[in-house]
């Protein structure tokens, strides 16, 4: 019995162990070989009590034009191929079900689709900060998001179809470094 | 009375005894000794036990504060370390209590819980670090699944709560989602080895009692979100089946004379079959059930919907096995609450038939006022107050619905709960002049 539960306690601290490693393993690479793109965004700030603070992010392109002869409903995973306009901003260019070969996509959820188009859940919805800086930087997102101050946008690697938020900009600055910058300015 | 009860009977009347010549002075001294020591000792135990749990909990909720501080001034390699580090001493903790000889319970139990809050933790860190996007279904799911072992390399029932809560929320989380919760008892049916061995060891036992508390709560609530709900109305069945398998299970296989907070599942049965009936002795319930009017559209699925009819069949006829047992056994004081599924399928089948909610309600009124009744008489026969009480509660609580339920005037209203209070007053007071003209 005892060399039982041993044996269940080392099989248990293996995956325990294994579990977080895999995950910073896997998005480590995604940020180490991933392709870097922009996209322009929009701010809230909730509060995640388990997870600290972060800033909600919103892509201001999110959604793929039909794809004809697929029906998706809600929750359907897609493939949204990436572009970049002539500001150097990401927008999707089209969706599939299966991943385009050659191409950058990002793997994303079906919100609903509407009138020729299908919106999409995107992975990238959260940036955590340090929570005393959290809500500055949330206003100074917010700030730098509006149609008439557009210079705010989200940093993120992409590699077979998987995103990791690497920085939030601002005029081109890291989001940390612009706070510090900035405080008492704005 | 209890056991507790009587071991204070035995020590008051031990002076009474060696003053009658009954018992040597040295004999009733040793028995004083030992079941004097006895109770202390199982009471300091359960306290290190209980500051254990508490302690480690606390310890780990602090962890998991600090880490999600979020320290930006450090790298994201310091930070992952950072995430793991509570995890890993807590396997360390773990380690040595499973390898250290007569490790007591308050270090499984403390080590258990530390453990299974910091592997939540480390999680939901790393999940931070690269700013993922909540998905709370795989975050409950995986954590859940990492902790599961340690409730049986442990041997500690604090892990085995807080797995039972954790894929309580997962199943939330599923049937929100996709519909698809009712792996939620296949998630469950791994604690099953478990509570049978703890109830094997001492099913009066707190360890027994704590474990069948969790697991009670947890089916009560769970069942609720799992079904999947395409037969309208067929929670009906699956609860009164649970709730009197509960009721039945706590009679038969717990002691009778124990103290109620050792008997979850008799609590639990009891006190449900009286709430529920009071729920179901409303019209509201009734109404549009049954297959006629069974659920159609994207929302619904036939393949989920099968455990429902599973846990319909299934809890029904377990329930029902217990009542046979207990009338060949000739416990007819089972049979009022014990019936309860019978009651609620006859009731479903005057719904779902000839849509007679009102029939089926009224069946439920009776019912709840037959078990008042009966309550109250075994009450004042085995002259116990809290059955007394009990049953006048009931009866109190089925009066004042049908109260509200009905458009009685306000002095009316008035009336009868003057004369429910005398009632009460009447029946404690007959009581407590019985018992002290008992000898």
């Amino acid at each position: 019995m005892k060399s039982f539960r041993i044996l269940l306690f080392v099989v248990a601290v293996a995956a325990q162990i294994a579990a977080p490693a895999l995950m910073i393993r896997f998005w480590e690479t995604t940020l180490r070989e991933g392709a870097q793109f922009r996209f322009r965004i929009a701010p809230v700030d909730p509060y995640d009590a388990f997870r600290g603070r972060y800033i909600f992010l919103r892509v201001e392109s999110n959604c793929v034009p039909a794809i004809p002869g697929v029906s998706v409903s809600r929750g359907t995973q897609l493939c949204a191929e990436l572009g970049v306009d002539t500001n150097g901003f990401a927008y999707f260019t089209a969706g599939s079900v299966e991943p385009p070969v050659g191409k950058p996509y990002l793997k994303a959820r079906v919100r609903w689709e509407y009138r020729g188009s299908i919106w999409l859940d995107l992975p990238m919805d959260r940036f955590y900060m340090n929570e005393k800086m959290a809500p500055e930087a949330e206003k100074a997102v917010w700030r730098h998001s509006s149609r008439a101050n557009q210079t705010a946008s989200i940093l993120a690697r992409i590699k077979d179809g998987r995103a990791v938020v690497e920085d939030v900009l601002i005029d081109d600055m890291p989001i940390r470094q612009f706070i510090k910058d900035n405080r008492g300015k704005e | 009375m209890s056991r507790k009860q009587n071991i204070r009977w035995l020590l008051s009347e031990l002076s009474t005894l060696v003053a009658q010549g009954v018992l040597p002075a040295d004999a009733a001294e040793r028995i004083r000794r030992y079941y004097g020591e006895r109770e202390e000792q199982a009471g300091r135990r359960w306290a290190v036990v209980l500051f254990s749990i508490i302690g480690a909990a606390l310890v780990g909720g602090g962890v998991i504060l600090l880490t999600a501080h979020n320290w930006d001034r450090f790298s994201r390699g310091i930070r992952a370390a950072l995430a793991c580090a509570p995890m890993i001493a807590g396997q360390l903790v773990a380690a040595w209590v499973l390898f250290r000889r007569n490790a007591g319970a308050g270090a499984r139990e403390g080590a258990g819980t530390f453990l299974a809050l910091a592997v939540g933790a480390c999680i939901a860190i790393v999940s931070q670090l690269y700013h993922l996007t909540d998905d709370f279904g795989a975050f409950m799911l995986t954590w859940m699944l990492l902790i599961v072992p340690l409730v049986y390399a442990l041997d500690a029932v604090a892990p085995a709560l807080i797995y039972l809560a954790g894929i309580a929320a997962w199943a939330g989380e599923r049937q929100v989602m996709d519909g698809r919760a009712a792996w939620f008892w296949i998630l469950a049916a791994a604690l099953i080895p478990f509570i049978r061995r703890v109830l094997r060891e001492n099913r009066h036992g707190p360890r027994a009692a704590v474990l069948l508390w969790g697991a009670a709560i947890c089916a009560c609530v769970s069942t609720g979100i799992c079904l999947e709900k395409v037969v309208p109305g067929l929670w009906i069945i699956v609860y009164a089946g649970l709730l009197s398998f509960f009721y039945l299970a706590g009679s038969y296989w717990f002691n009778e004379e124990a103290p109620l907070w050792n008997r979850p599942l008799f609590i639990v049965g009891s006190i449900g079959t009286a709430i529920y009936s009071l729920l179901l002795s409303n019209r509201w319930p009734w109404n549009d059930i049954g297959w006629h009017h069974y659920r159609y559209g994207l929302e619904y699925d036939r393949i989920a919907a099968i455990p429902d009819y599973i846990l319909a069949v299934g809890l029904t006829m377990a329930a029902l096995a217990l009542l046979v047992t207990s009338v060949r056994r000739k416990e007819t004081k089972r049979l009022y609450f014990g019936v309860m599924p019978l009651v609620a399928a006859c009731g479903y089948a005057l719904a779902a038939l000839t849509d007679r909610e009102l029939a089926a309600a009224a069946l439920f009124s009776v019912y709840l006022f037959v078990i008042s009744i009966a309550t109250l008489v075994r009450g004042f026969r085995e002259r116990r107050q809290g059955l007394v009480n009990g049953g006048m509660l009931m009866l109190s609580a089925l009066i004042v619905n049908r109260f509200f339920d009905s458009e009685f005037d306000l002095l009316t209203r008035g009336i009868v709960f003057i004369l429910l209070g005398v009632g009460f007053f009447a029946a404690n007071i007959m009581l407590t002049r019985r018992k002290e003209a008992t000898p």
